[in-house]
């Protein structure tokens, strides 16, 4: 998976491209907790290259989410595809996490 | 620090150390294996997505209950879907829950007891030792329900599973569900297979409610 990470108004928004399993789920966590620690109003994490999540990749989300909460900072998520989208209704992570349709609308824009 | 399944069989033992009546549903038995695989993708062992579970490592430490599951799911040779495996391990479920029940009482949170009913039929009885393991259970699901916060993976499950398997009833009053029904909405299975297990329960009860009306009302 590749991971990349932008600034854009205070908000960082990291694009995860690939796939998000149990190999990449550590990389992943680590990169959104370093990103909810850096940032100044909210981290944004872009899936519109994301194309697989499992139970393990999921739970990077969750940190996520409980970190941002912590700080009082917005975690959102956005252009999730049919199948990534239908792994967070079914963990209930669309009950936490702010989803979105686009990095524009994430973004507030 | 308990698993899921021993919390969930631990809040499933009355005050005078019977298995609450619930345990005995397919719902419950469901529920109590579902925990079990949610407990083996909490530790890493399997990865689970909606369409099949792998396994990621067969080695599960000391603990019989998951050593069990984990022989059964290294049985077949292709991945299956969480929910087959929630179907097959039911032939399993009385012996997950006699090594679950053992593993309580070596640790030394219940005691096991023989005991007759009119003299003749025995039962055994699984009686708390000092409770403190049940009460934090309960504790820590009363907390998340009256915060507001964002529950860890582990609370927001442990949750999930008492309330599909009709565990709240045993300390909460139905009023209280009632009054806590959007939180508990809310906070419920924040995990990929805790929610596969939730929806493989929900399939079970409206197939259970479809055989009940086509029985009350024969064609």
């Amino acid at each position: 998976m590749e991971i990349t990470k932008k600034e854009q108004g205070g908000i960082i928004v990291i694009s995860f491209c690939g796939r998000l399993g149990f190999d990449e789920a550590s990389e992943a966590q680590a990169v959104i907790e370093s990103a909810i620690s850096e940032c100044q109003s909210g981290v944004v994490v872009d899936c519109g290259s994301l194309d697989y999540v499992s139970s393990a990749g999921l739970r990077a989300f969750l940190v996520g989410a409980k970190a941002a909460e912590t700080k009082g900072v917005s975690f959102r998520a956005c252009a999730l595809d049919e199948n990534v989208e239908s792994v967070f209704t079914i963990s209930g992570f669309d009950r936490i996490i702010s989803l979105h349709a686009t990095l524009e609308d994430a973004l507030g824009q | 620090m308990l698993s899921l399944h021993q919390e969930m069989l631990l809040l499933a033992v009355d005050d005078d150390g019977d298995i609450e009546f619930t345990a005995g549903t397919s719902t419950f038995r469901l529920a109590f294996v579902g925990a079990c695989l949610i407990e083996l993708a909490l530790k890493d062992k399997i990865e689970v997505d909606p369409e099949e579970v792998r396994v990621i490592s067969r080695d599960v430490d000391n603990d019989a209950t998951l050593n069990l599951v984990m022989k059964r799911l290294c049985e077949h040779s292709t991945p299956q879907r969480l929910g087959f495996w929630l179907s097959h391990l039911q032939a399993d479920v009385q012996e997950i829950t006699r090594l679950t029940l053992m593993s309580l009482c070596d640790q030394g949170i219940l005691k096991s007891e023989e005991s007759r009913f009119l003299w003749v039929l025995s039962s055994r009885k699984y009686p708390v030792i000092d409770g403190t393991e049940q009460k934090e259970a309960k504790l820590r699901i009363m907390e998340t329900l009256l915060g507001d916060s964002i529950p860890s993976t582990e609370d927001s499950v442990l949750i999930g599973l008492a309330r599909a398997g009709g565990l709240l009833e045993a300390f909460l009053s139905r009023k209280e569900i009632v009054r806590l029904e959007g939180r508990l909405e809310q906070v419920s299975n924040l995990e990929l297979t805790a929610g596969l297990v939730e929806l493989a329960i929900q399939e079970e009860q409206e197939a259970i409610a479809r055989a009940m009306l086509v029985s009350s009302y024969p064609i």
